[in-house]
């Protein structure tokens, strides 16, 4: 009976933990949605409020008629769409290679990575610059789309060798059997096995472009080629005449994309592809 | 439908590890063969290097007539089963099934055919458009064997097809697997470290050791006539019971002496071994399997038997028979005797058995002193 009472008592506190937690992580994203969707001016209003006093879309509709929304979203689509395609192929390559062969340099290339992930983004900068400069490719959507995807390439790589890790080598023992070349156990078996990995590293590599300013600020002159966050920052910088119901707006617009993003692929993420192919 | 010859072939890992040393079968067409042995033996090495999954370091292997050491695994004209069955988990049992023939680029309408034949055969015809994980362990086995029979393949390999099948299960798979090697006539080798699988499925069986064939034989051949204690001891359940003795010349007769001094008699063929051997004053030890033990209460012998005096330590009573765990000696041993027997715990129980039932081995060699 002790014993249940104090079960119940830690799962009680577990619990509120947990609730403040989840609030505490919620006051700010609804706090951004109360300004988008409110007449008020400011974000630092010490006013708190549960729901929109003056509810209002307004907000919405002047971000979206920005005459330069459409080519911020479109830029920063390509950049994180291009950044995701580019160094998610090379990543899924280079980690069923780490994860199923052995050569030279395995171990090194893998321990590489890590030393690469220690750094930080900023000592790298000032030779992407140099190169970038070098290349002549200044200003285009492969340059940042370049740095990006070096940036990415060693978490990519990791999360999905890990993957690879757990397919046991028999599902591909017998697709060689059963006459599949290396190239076709990789794109018909591997491939199709390593979804949830794909979907959450996808996420992952997506999520850095769409939301990065600091690199593209550093790297981007040409106002055609602004990503959505630089643009808005650009555009919310100026303190005195920026309305935040409109930042804010643009915020959750920008977060829009990411959100469906992970409701689409939330089916990979939850779901365990492998489980019943081997023994249980 | 083929022979297989494996000559010399040897595996030597990265490092100089020797997972199998000089490899010698041949493998007749739509024999069973069973690979047996302890774990690291070699046999799954030696089933591997068939398939072609795994190099061969040296030797030669021939399917049929062609020599195959570097021909692809899907130009050996073989399927293989795994242990765990190594199902696609991203496709359906259909697909499963179908995958090696669309690879092929059979046509559809004869892949279908062929899949539902199989189906048809493993009884999983109303499983074709499950999920590998929709599948209970039993089935995805079936599952496992039919990809492999639509390939109608030469040879069969299976590695350990039953070992994550719980007991009951198993038995009944090792019947299904039977049959369908009658059926099929094929060529089966089957690996697996179970020795009652290998004795009740082989036509014949190849015990291994270390990367090294101890003995092929029948599995009748092998239970009578070990060449070796190794063998002597792996094949038959509950294990065989070794005691040492010392062969001594009694009335001008070999006999063998144990410890506590009884004294033993052999048949006139092991006496003529024995002698052959040079035995004489020597150890040697008499090996005697646990169902040559009779209980002289309830099964006493009348002609050509050895006499045991001993007391029980432990009795196992496993339905039609019982086993009598005793010191012979002072080696531990087991009688299986009838569940009939009157004999308890802690009684004193007087042991019989034959002497053509005996089986003798040189202590050094563990080399069986044969006639």
């Amino acid at each position: 009976m002790k014993g249940k009472t104090k079960e119940r008592v830690s799962y009680f506190f577990t619990h509120l933990f947990l609730i403040i937690v989840c609030l505490l992580t919620f006051i700010p994203i609804w706090w951004v949605l109360l300004t988008a969707f409110d007449k008020r001016v400011s974000l630092v209003s010490t006013e708190f409020l549960i729901y929109p006093r003056n509810p209002t879309v307004d907000n919405f509709i002047q971000v979206l008629s920005h005459p330069s929304f459409v080519t911020w979203l479109k830029n920063s689509f390509i950049f994180a769409a291009g950044t995701t395609i580019f160094s998610l192929t090379l990543a899924t390559l280079s980690a069923y290679a780490y994860s199923r062969f052995d050569f030279p340099g395995k171990k090194a290339g893998l321990a590489s990575y890590v030393i690469y992930m220690m750094l930080p983004t900023t000592a790298a900068l000032v030779p992407q610059l140099l190169i970038v400069k070098y290349l002549g490719i200044k200003n285009s959507y492969l340059s940042l789309i370049l740095i990006w995807s070096a940036a990415n390439m060693a978490f990519a790589v990791w999360n999905l060798k890990g993957y690879f890790d757990t397919i046991p080598k028999s599902i591909e023992e017998a697709a060689i059997i059963d006459g599949a070349s290396k190239f076709q156990v990789f794109t018909m078996i591997m491939l199709p096995l390593a979804k949830p990995a794909l979907a959450i590293t996808a996420i992952f590599i997506f999520t850095a472009p769409w939301t990065d300013y600091a690199t593209s600020y550093l790297f981007l002159t040409d106002a055609s080629k602004y990503t959505l966050a630089q643009g808005l920052f650009g555009w919310a910088a100026d303190f005195k005449t920026v309305s935040w119901g409109v930042f804010c707006a643009g915020s959750i617009i920008m977060a829009l994309p990411l959100t469906v993003l992970y409701l689409v692929f939330q089916k990979y993420i939850i779901n365990g592809l492998t489980v019943g192919g081997v023994k249980g | 439908m083929a022979k297989l010859l494996l000559k010399n072939i040897n595996k030597v890992y990265a490092g100089g590890v020797k997972a199998v040393d000089n490899f010698n079968l041949e493998v007749e067409d739509r024999e069973f063969i069973v690979l047996v042995g302890p774990s690291g033996c070699g046999k799954s090495t030696t089933l591997r290097m068939i398939a072609g999954l795994e190099e061969i370091s040296s030797g030669e292997l021939y399917i049929g007539d062609r020599l195959v050491n570097d021909v692809a695994p899907k130009d050996r004209d073989i399927a293989m089963v795994f242990q765990n069955y190594a199902l696609y988990p991203h496709m359906s049992v259909f697909e499963n099934m179908a995958f090696g023939l669309k690879l092929k680029k059979v046509p559809k309408d004869e892949i279908e055919k062929k899949v539902k034949e199989a189906a048809e055969i493993l009884g999983i015809e109303h499983l074709l458009d499950r999920k590998p994980k929709a599948l209970s362990g039993g089935q995805r086995q079936r599952v496992a064997l039919g990809r492999a029979m639509v390939r109608e393949p030469k040879v069969f390999l299976m590695d350990e097809p039953l070992s994550n099948l719980d007991a009951k299960l198993r038995v009944q798979m090792r019947t299904e697997i039977s049959k369908l090697h009658q059926r099929l006539k094929t060529t089966f080798i089957y690996v697996t470290h179970d020795q009652t699988e290998a004795m009740t499925m082989g036509t014949r069986i190849v015990v291994m050791k270390d990367g090294v064939i101890q003995q092929v034989d029948t599995p009748k051949n092998l239970y009578d006539n070990p060449v070796n204690m190794f063998v002597a001891g792996f094949i038959g359940s509950p294990q065989i019971n070794f005691i040492d003795v010392t062969v001594v010349e009694d009335e001008g007769n070999l006999v063998l002496l144990m410890k506590n001094g009884t004294k033993l008699k052999v048949s006139d063929k092991h006496q003529r071994a024995l002698r052959e051997g040079k035995y004489l004053n020597k150890t040697v030890v008499l090996g005697i399997r646990p169902e040559h033990l009779h209980d002289a209460s309830i099964d006493a012998l009348s002609s050509n038997f050895n006499s045991i005096k001993t007391k029980v330590e432990v009795t196992e009573l496993m339905g039609a028979e019982i086993y009598l765990h005793v010191k012979i000696d002072t080696a531990p041993s087991i009688a299986r005797v009838n569940s009939k027997t009157e004999t308890k715990l802690f009684d004193d129980v007087t042991l019989h058995f034959h002497y053509d039932k005996m089986l003798l081995f040189d202590k050094d060699t563990e080399r069986a002193i044969s006639f």
